[in-house]
């Protein structure tokens, strides 16, 4: 830390700190935990509404028996999400984030105390709803998925376009109401591999289940 | 409201950094956000201030300067901005997350993302004129 001295009763004092330095540390402390404990996690992002919580629990009644499976449910208020994802069969944490507007790393941190990873393959963390924040805060997932659906409209990839920064997969979701929506899947796929060409877009019904092989193996799951 | 929880976080370290020099008062506080931090300077600012009343804070002049983000390329030796394409058929500006250079996607923040204190200005007790 460096002083320097202005005037004799004022000091003006080098910080060069950032608190959210730590929530990045704790993301990659995260990380380690589950390479540790040979757990895969995933990020899962995305509106509210736009099908996270379905995505899930198609993933669970697809992967049940073959891979051992949690999930952590973030949520303003509910445990709605937290009950669907059991139902389907995964073990979920809930957790209620009050008023903020995404996970950060040590909400995920607290969660994982209540979860056996030694006994887990596969984690889930379904993100708060919303398409802006929980992009600025890493979790330590291996992999980030965004959930959008065609009833979000045509812009949701260009208006939103740091949500992708550092998302791998991409569900455009309710595929089969684009025709009455009069939304272009086509056009919301090219806006997004535009963004970032290596990002993968798999078309699914999360109501259906149409699609959701292609994603689990988009995910590398 | 990611910007009420930064900013007490942010509020906490000046306000630990000026109790740690036994400060009567933080007299300005120089701020580094980056872009893709995700943080609303002006709403941030609203909420610096908020958290600096009734503290010797309050009234601290605050500088916010807004850092542009850097990628570096994990495929050439591009380090510069993120491109940019002005696309007509949105009317705006669009980020392209693809190297300029060799057209890699394997781009890695290396600024942007930042909210760092970057420099206090403290009156100190007992030193007076």
């Amino acid at each position: 830390m460096k002083v320097v001295k202005k005037e004799e009763s004022v000091v003006s004092i080098e910080v060069d700190e950032d608190p959210r330095r730590k929530d990045r540390e704790l993301a990659q402390e995260n990380r380690k935990l589950f390479d540790r404990n040979g757990v895969t996690a995933i990020d899962v992002m995305g509106s509210v509404g736009s099908g996270k919580t379905s995505f899930l629990t198609q993933v669970a009644a697809r992967l049940k028996g073959k891979r051992r499976m949690a999930a952590i449910a973030g949520d303003l208020t509910t445990t709605i999400d937290a009950q669907r994802i059991t139902d389907a069969g995964i073990e979920t944490v809930q957790v209620n984030t009050g008023r903020m507007c995404h996970l950060d790393s040590i909400i995920v941190r607290r969660a994982l105390e209540q979860l056996d990873l030694t006994k887990l393959d596969l984690l889930f963390i379904e993100n708060v709803g919303n398409l802006i924040c929980p992009a600025g805060f890493p979790l330590g997932s291996h992999k980030r998925a965004v959930v959008i659906s065609v009833t979000e409209g045509p812009y949701m990839v260009v208006k939103h376009p740091y949500m992708f920064l550092d998302a791998d997969v991409v569900l455009l979701n309710k595929v089969d109401l684009a025709e009455a929506m009069g939304v272009d899947p086509d056009a919301l796929e090219r806006d997004a591999h535009q963004l970032k060409p290596s990002i993968a877009v798999v078309r699914t019904n999360c109501l259906t289940g149409e699609g959701v092989d292609e994603a689990i193996e988009a995910l590398g799951l | 409201m990611h910007e009420a929880a930064t900013a007490q976080a942010l509020a906490d370290l000046v306000l630990r950094k000026a109790d740690e020099r036994k400060a009567r008062r933080v007299l300005s506080v120089e701020l580094e956000i980056g872009e893709l931090s995700f943080l609303e300077p002006e709403q941030l600012r609203f909420w610096l201030e908020a958290n600096f009343e009734g503290t010797i804070a309050q009234g601290a002049e605050l500088a916010i300067t807004l850092v542009e983000p850097l990628v570096k390329c994990g495929d050439c030796d591009y380090v510069g901005r993120i491109q940019v394409e002005e696309d007509p058929a949105y009317h705006f500006m669009l980020p392209r997350f693809t190297c300029p250079h060799c057209g890699s996607a394997r781009l890695r923040v290396e600024k942007g993302r930042e909210s760092t204190i970057r420099r206090i200005e403290l009156e100190l007790v007992g030193d007076k004129h």
